[in-house]
């Protein structure tokens, strides 16, 4: 069944949408939830959690992409059971805060909105293998050594990528006037 | 501060970046380890298979405790898995389908499921975190097929000839045993081949299975050096996390001797441990006397691959044979292994031996539990004259099934019961027609019992006993449902029960029923009357009021509970302080609706609302209709809500006026005139019963002929179709009303002996089902996305009913359940999962 066919089930109320879900993207959501969660139980409570979410709030919303709409109910979900600043998670931000520019007032800083578009905009410049290692490293949180299975690459060789993409990051939120 | 502001940033990033990183890692290689869980489909929790799944020891020699069966499950929602996949990829016909074959007798939150002539001796069941598996197996050493069932025992598939795709040589015969752990299913096959007198068994190969029971990978047990030439007699068993696999070699050309070897299965198989003869582990008991192991019934493996836990047969103390049973646990972990004797058990009656994690003995109304990692001894709560014939623990151990037989009266029961450790309370009895030798409970409290004879039952669990004693005094519908705990209103009902299968607001199932009842209430209701054949506009005496009393399902696991009853009539007038009012109530998909007439000088229509209730019936959204959809000069208007709470249809005077509440426009205005068909000797107008979804089709109703007494005789039901310019007038069905006829928001049904006649907007249809000459159809209802329906099929000679519930439109669909009912059912429903609900007739 195809996305789009998910998503009419979800706006007829017809609860197999959940199931064709589970069946469809089960193990990308769990394997979502625990790179953040580190706890397998945790990780499949997360995931319920998320699709009672997705069963809410589909309909009204009518996702763009519904893998991504799905993706970002479980990620949010395990960020909110645990808190943000929680283990794993908590090292990629210190990881990627570092590349931030500080702000010298509090008038020049940016708020979460203006950082968020700003960041749009770098992934869209990035090639496509770069731009998903950044994804799945700070936005989905997954260790390096997931992210290097997962794409069949070295440890080694991520890690460089990612060194190289906050480089970059750094230049181009310097050069845009973006500082927190 | 930095770091709070970076996170919500990085939670703006698109949706399209999320979902391509997404797509790389979904079609990346699969390295995670997170086991797959079956999905039930409800947003409900999903829990992990919190202990192994567990697995049979490969005891060869040992017979099965148990018969196990082929039969039916009668629930529904399983019916369109009835192909199944079998062991070499084809479709076949599944060995259970699922048509109503059924006992003699129903208890009350039982589902009985029978035997089938297929089925022989010798299977087990193999009880899951979340899975039954049910070993159907047709000689004693070969699997052929495993029936899956899910945690409340309805049917999921059968996998069969799971060994036909095994290569095998020419003469030659062999074991195979299927186990079932957290890796996965895993088979071992060990070939024997006959030489004249002589067997000759070969290495042990090791199958492991994905969850459709694919072969998707081997290990290699390799044979012993010696194994060439004997009969071997062989124990096998499987971790619970499927990384470990032990075996015990009985050598019979060498006397009575054991071997015990262990394996690692993480890569390959590795040798872990091995003894050629068990008799030199050194053996202690509680209190440092030496035994010797002589021979083995059953062994386990530990997670860690560290501990053998035996189940032991015959042990040897200071020369002297005991014929006593006993659980032991050796240690493998150190350079030479060392083992304990932890209990005695009298015999192997009722003992379980066959789980992975543990060996279950009972003896009176005590059950011993022997695990790796705590033994339990669980003291039930029984009389003095009843004994516990078997008894089985949920692998996450909070509950406890017990056989339990009376050995005054010989009466057999089956009886569950919760508690954390040794404490366990029972949670519910069930009386058995015979007693069962064999019970499984997972960790949702769903029990399967099997009897000697091969039957098997399926306990829906989570009744309480309170529940489970309505059940009893109800003995009607009730019995049947299995595990629906049924409340009676404190209020009288009178007439004008309605049922409604719906979602309430947070889309969770519910079942609103309500009930006319007798108070001092002012207000007057409308209400729709669905047992009259008058959808609409029953007018009711002033001192009636509405009692909506709601059942919730959460989940496919839990069962309908009662939430509350809530008096309509007294929140409408609380909340509006019009006192000249009439609502009608509509049961829609955005929750319980009121549509309120509110009436003015000369008792004119002065307004027209429709409230939303939320699920406490706290109103959320009203509408007030523009002045200009108020049929002026008029009494009284007909008024529909479509089914998605969307349109609201108003007719006054022959004129049709659809109205898109959420847009707040008119989306179709113009008037609608009867057309009849031929013979109708009585027209009068189109009333509507039911607008659709969209808004474009209304079913209408019609008098066509008006009995000696003034009442409509009979009925003309044809769909209207709305277009800008006009309509159409789709051929409809004339309904004898002296056979019941049902409205509902989406369709109407008549009914006559055999059959009944389904109009929607869609079609009209003509359902007929197969009853023998003395039945007859006494209501029908249809679940709202029509994927159900439920027959209430009255036996003419006995006055009996029953409850069919089929599958699917219009051809009569499959039987999916046949309930009886003793007592007379005067309303019933079916939603769209094939739940069913009814209301016993009040018989004053």
């Amino acid at each position: 069944m195809n996305d789009k066919q998910i998503v009419k089930l979800l706006f007829d109320r017809n609860e197999k949408a959940l199931s064709e879900t589970a069946d469809k993207y089960g193990r990308l959501c769990r394997k979502i939830a625990f790179e953040i969660l580190k706890n397998q139980q945790d990780a499949e409570e997360c995931v319920s959690t998320a699709y009672v979410k997705l069963w809410n709030s589909i309909p009204p919303t009518n996702p763009r992409s519904f893998r991504g709409f799905l993706c970002r109910i479980v990620r949010n979900t395990a960020l909110d059971t645990y808190g943000r600043l929680y283990g794993g998670y908590s090292e990629c931000l210190d990881e990627l805060s570092e590349v931030i520019p500080d702000s010298r007032t509090v008038e020049s800083a940016v708020d979460s909105r203006e950082l968020g578009e700003a960041l749009n905009c770098f992934i869209k410049g990035q090639n496509k293998v770069n731009g998903n290692i950044f994804v799945s490293r700070y936005y989905f949180g997954m260790s390096v050594k997931t992210i290097a299975d997962e794409l069949g690459m070295r440890e080694n060789a991520v890690e460089q990528r990612l060194s190289r993409i906050r480089k970059e990051l750094r230049k181009f939120l310097e050069e845009r006037g973006v500082e927190i | 501060m930095k770091k709070d502001i970076l996170a919500e940033a990085i939670g703006r990033i698109d949706e399209k970046y999320t979902d391509r990183a997404a797509e790389s890692f979904e079609s990346g290689r699969k390295g995670s380890n997170i086991i797959e869980v079956s999905f039930s489909g409800r947003p409900a929790p999903i829990r992990k298979r919190s202990k192994a799944e567990k697995i049979l020891t490969g005891a060869a020699g040992i017979a099965a405790a148990a018969a196990v069966v082929v039969g039916t499950v009668f629930f529904a929602d399983f019916v369109s898995k009835s192909k199944v996949q079998t062991g070499s990829g084809k479709e076949s016909s599944p060995s259970i389908a699922c048509k109503p074959e059924f006992t003699e007798d129903y208890k009350a939150g039982v589902f009985f499921l029978p035997a089938d002539s297929a089925a022989l001796s010798g299977g087990n069941i193999y009880n899951g975190g979340e899975l039954f598996y049910i070993n159907n197996t047709s000689t004693d050493t070969n699997v052929q097929d495993i029936a899956v069932y899910d945690s409340r025992g309805f049917y999921l598939d059968t996998y069969t000839n799971l060994n036909s795709s095994l290569e095998c040589e020419k003469n030659e015969s062999y074991y195979f045993r299927m186990f079932f752990t957290e890796r996965g299913p895993i088979g071992v096959r060990c070939s024997v081949t006959k030489s004249g007198e002589d067997c000759y068994s070969s290495a042990r190969k090791i199958y492991f299975y994905n969850d459709k029971l694919k072969i998707t990978g081997t290990a290699d047990i390799p044979a012993y050096e010696n194994e060439g030439k004997f009969e071997g007699y062989y124990l096998w068993s499987f971790s619970e996390n499927g990384k470990y696999f032990v075996e015990a070699v009985m050598n019979t050309a060498e006397g009575l001797k054991y071997s015990l070897r262990a394996f690692s299965l993480e890569n390959g198989a590795k040798l872990l441990f091995e003894i050629p003869d068990t008799r030199e582990i050194p053996c202690v008991g509680e209190n440092g006397e030496k035994y010797i192991f002589n021979q083995f019934v059953a062994l386990n493996i530990s997670n860690d691959g560290k501990t053998i836990q035996t189940f032991n047969n015959e042990l040897i103390d200071g020369g002297s044979q005991l014929s006593t049973f006993s659980v032991g646990y050796i240690d493998i972990s150190g350079k030479e292994p060392t083992a304990k004797i932890a209990g005695f058990c009298g015999g192997t009656s009722g003992v379980i031996f066959d789980e992975a994690d543990s060996i279950t003995h009972v003896d009176g109304n005590i059950v011993d539990y022997y695990a790796f990692d705590e033994i339990l001894h669980i003291n039930l709560p029984l009389s003095e004259k009843e004994k516990v014939v078997t008894a089985s623990l949920s692998p996450d151990r909070n509950y406890l099934a017990a056989s339990v037989t009376d050995t005054e009266t010989g009466k057999a029961y089956v009886r569950a019961f919760k508690g954390e450790g040794e404490d366990k309370e029972l949670i519910y009895e069930q009386p058995c027609n015979s007693l069962p030798t064999r019970v499984e409970i997972n960790d949702k409290g769903t029990v399967i019992a099997v009897d000697l004879a091969g039957n098997r039952s399926v306990y829906n669990a989570e009744m309480t006993r309170a529940d489970n004693e309505v059940n009893k005094e109800m003995s009607g519908m009730s019995e049947s449902i299995g595990g629906i705990a049924f409340e009676k209103t404190d209020e009288p009902v009178i007439s004008g029960d309605y049922i409604y299968s719906g979602l309430s607001e947070k889309g969770v199932q519910r079942w609103y029923a309500s009930s006319l009842c007798d108070t001092s209430e002012s207000n007057m209701i409308m209400s729709k009357n669905i047992e009259s054949g008058i959808p609409a506009y029953e007018g009711l005496m002033n001192n009636d009021k509405c009692v909506i009393s709601v059942y919730e399902k959460p989940d496919v696991y839990t069962p309908s509970s009662y939430i509350g009853s809530y008096n309509t009539t007294k929140t409408m007038a609380e909340y509006r302080e019009e006192n000249n009012f009439t609502f009608t109530l509509s049961f829609t998909e955005k929750g319980i609706a009121a549509i309120k007439q509110v009436y003015g000088d000369k008792n004119y229509l002065s307004k027209i609302t429709v409230t939303f209730f939320d699920d406490n019936m706290n109103p959320v959204t009203e509408t007030v209709l523009p002045d200009n959809l108020v049929p002026q000069g008029e009494q009284s208007a007909y008024l529909c809500l479509s089914h998605n709470g969307r349109y609201l249809l108003i007719n006054s005077s022959q004129k049709y006026v659809v109205f898109d509440l959420e847009e707040g426009q008119i989306i179709f205005n113009a008037a609608v005139t009867a057309e009849f068909p031929e013979g109708a000797d009585e027209p009068g107008g189109f009333v509507p019963v039911a607008v659709s979804n969209n808004g474009d089709k209304v079913i209408a109703r019609a008098t066509c002929e008006v009995s000696d007494d003034g009442f409509p005789a009979k009925v003309y039901y044809p769909v209207v179709t709305l277009r800008d310019n006009g309509y159409s007038v789709e051929d409809g069905k004339v309904y004898d009303l002296s056979a019941p006829v049902k409205a509902s928001d989406t369709a109407v049904i008549n009914i006559e002996d055999c059959c009944f006649y389904y109009t929607s907007f869609e079609s009209s249809k003509q359902v007929h089902l197969e009853l023998e000459e003395k039945e007859k159809i006494k209501l029908v209802s249809v679940s709202p996305d029509e994927s159900y329906f439920i027959a209430v099929i009255l036996d003419t000679e006995t006055n009996e009913e029953q409850h069919r519930v089929y599958k699917g439109l219009p051809m009569g669909g499959e039987t999916v359940s046949n309930l009886t009912a003793k007592d007379p059912i005067s309303v019933t429903a079916v939603n769209d999962s094939g739940y069913v609900i009814s209301t016993l007739k009040d018989e004053e």
